[in-house]
């Protein structure tokens, strides 16, 4: 397996952390909070005087703004800090911040249109409405087909050590796109490529229809209710996993994963790209998430590791905090415990 | 999720819209007579007030709201829980919308059906996410209905085109498997800007060949661009 070229990372986290930081001083100004927290409020006369019921996320979103010099937070109560704009930066940072930010824009345009989509709806959100997506696959496409998350799929990939010219799972395959790198990177003998959703799944046809790369793959469309079987037959080498995590929460991972383990041969590599977190609190790069209806939450590493041991695969690798891998260890059944039924 | 059909039924059952979004069709006399028939019999056989909300059959099913002097029904099949809820929301919508719209018209209404002609774009409105998520029918339906299905774009649809869609790679390399130039796509996107038209009409307008042109709007309607309606 070729070395892919280096991609600069950090530049992009940086470039993300602005954009970011941009989109929570435009929510927190269209909240009002400049006049509403000129004196220091706690978070519960916050929560009244704005009308949040989603506390969880409304305590997130408040920490996130201090966290971010937005607001100041002292003695557990909050305040607007009206002080940023007056804070003189270096040339040094100014340029880094500017590259940071090209960066972004270069390899990752589509990024923003979302995320200032999901940061107008997050006032809703902590209001109470349901959260949303756009239904409209273009929009999605242009984010997964990005040299970024190309980028990242394979690096996911090649830290994953999946196997070349071999059968792989492509386990939430969207649009496609997880495929195509797959294909590219592993040149495998056959793709399962398996998605919930068959309009995703058409669509991710018609895109491998028109690179000419059907050859090889089969698409299935598998709604994951873990207690139906995953219609594939033969025992396959790998597994690639991407961002599916983060639609599903709790017990549901471990249901994933021992439905996936009954496609695989003792000794599978599976690896992915999922951001794990340490922790149950929700960080800055996932808060916005919440306003995407399918977005359940980034996994916190201790349930993740439990849910690949009780699945009988090894204790998951995690590198920079969102590459994962493992292998499948094809000890024997594990005896799913009893769902209580309802 | 599926969507079959959306029935809107005057107080006394007359049906004053319905929408058919699958391929099969059933009288819609019969079906509005069956669901007022239905509704009936529910009251007389069990004691209170509530209407019927749901008759199910497996996964397909009926979902039911009822205003002052509408009932909205639709006729569809969903896989969670989750899928129902959404769907029930949007129904109440939908008749909330027409409610408000049409309120002194319906309460005095005495069969013209021209008054009440506007509740298709209410409907098309309200149900637009929900289509745009769903499959649209196989190309080989199409290709042999090309006067059954009219399609149209609407601003969203031309925003998403030009900033995410035109300049695409991957739409360029299906372009070019179809032999057709970007420019005749943005042709037959301002034809149905105007007005919806069905693949027959715009072959017959543009001169392009039906089958590549309802495949290009087939892949368009895939990817949210175009919406396709019966």
């Amino acid at each position: 397996m070729e070395p892919q070229e280096k991609f600069d990372l950090v530049s992009m986290a940086q470039g993300l952390k602005w954009l970011m930081r941009q989109l929570f001083t435009h929510v927190a100004k269209s909240e009002q909070f400049p006049d509403l927290l000129k004196t220091p409020k706690g978070f519960v006369q916050i929560v009244e005087e704005k009308k949040y019921k989603n506390l969880r996320l409304a305590e997130a979103f408040l920490k996130q703004l201090a966290e971010l010099n937005i607001l100041t937070l002292e003695d557990g109560r909050y305040q607007w800090n009206s002080s940023i704009p007056f804070k003189i930066k270096g040339k040094s940072i100014v340029e880094a911040e500017a590259v940071a930010i090209k960066k972004v824009q270069e390899k990752a345009l589509p990024l923003f249109g979302i995320l200032r989509k999901y940061s107008e709806n997050i006032p809703n959100i902590l209001k109470g409405s349901e959260p949303a997506r756009e239904p409209e696959l273009v929009i999605w496409e242009s984010l997964y087909s990005t040299e970024f998350y190309s980028y990242l799929r394979r690096e996911a990939i090649q830290r994953g050590n999946l196997p070349s010219n071999s059968v792989i799972i492509d386990f939430g395959c969207r649009l496609g796109w997880s495929t195509i790198d797959i294909l590219e990177v592993l040149n495998p003998i056959k793709v399962y490529a398996v998605d919930p959703s068959p309009i995703m799944i058409e669509l991710a046809y018609e895109n491998l229809l028109s690179l000419d790369l059907m050859k090889k793959v089969q698409f299935i469309q598998y709604d994951f209710n873990f207690e139906n079987k995953i219609p594939i037959e033969e025992k396959c080498d790998g597994a690639f996993i991407g961002l599916l995590f983060n639609r599903y929460a709790g017990e549901q991972i471990t249901d994933m994963l021992l439905a996936l383990r009954g496609t695989l041969k003792g000794g599978a590599r599976v690896c992915g790209l999922q951001p794990i977190k340490d922790s149950d609190e929700i960080v800055l790069s996932e808060l916005l998430l919440y306003a995407d209806r399918e977005f359940k939450g980034y996994p916190e590493y201790g349930t993740f590791k439990t849910a690949f041991i009780r699945s009988g695969f090894t204790k998951p690798v995690i590198e920079q905090s969102m590459f994962i891998h493992a292998t499948y260890l094809a000890e024997k059944p594990f005896e799913r415990p009893e769902k209580k039924k309802k | 999720m599926e969507l079959y059909d959306l029935y809107v039924i005057y107080r006394g059952g007359q049906t004053i819209f319905h929408k058919r979004f699958g391929t099969i069709e059933i009288d819609q006399d019969l079906i509005t007579a069956f669901l007022t028939a239905i509704e009936n019999f529910g009251k007389e056989l069990i004691a209170g007030d509530e209407h019927l909300q749901v008759i199910e059959k497996g996964q397909s099913k009926v979902l039911l709201d009822y205003g002052q002097d509408i009932c909205c029904a639709l006729v569809c099949r969903t896989n969670t829980v989750e899928e129902v809820t959404r769907l029930r929301a949007i129904l109440e919508h939908i008749l909330y919308d027409i409610q408000i719209q049409y309120a002194p018209i319906l309460s005095a209404w005495r069969g013209n059906m021209k008054q009440l002609a506007g509740i298709s774009d209410i409907v098309e409105n309200d149900l637009k996410e929900i289509i745009l998520t769903s499959v649209p029918p196989p190309l080989a339906t199409l290709l042999q209905n090309p006067n059954r299905y009219y399609f149209t774009i609407d601003e969203k649809g031309i925003n998403l085109y030009n900033t995410l869609l035109r300049g695409s790679k991957i739409f360029q390399t299906f372009l070019n498997k179809l032999n057709l130039p970007i420019e005749l796509v943005d042709m037959v996107l301002n034809e149905i800007r105007l007005s919806r038209k069905n693949g027959l009409q715009l072959a017959n307008e543009t001169n392009l060949d039906q089958n590549r042109l309802i495949t290009l709007l087939r892949s368009l309607r895939l990817r949210g661009i175009t919406l396709m309606w019966m």
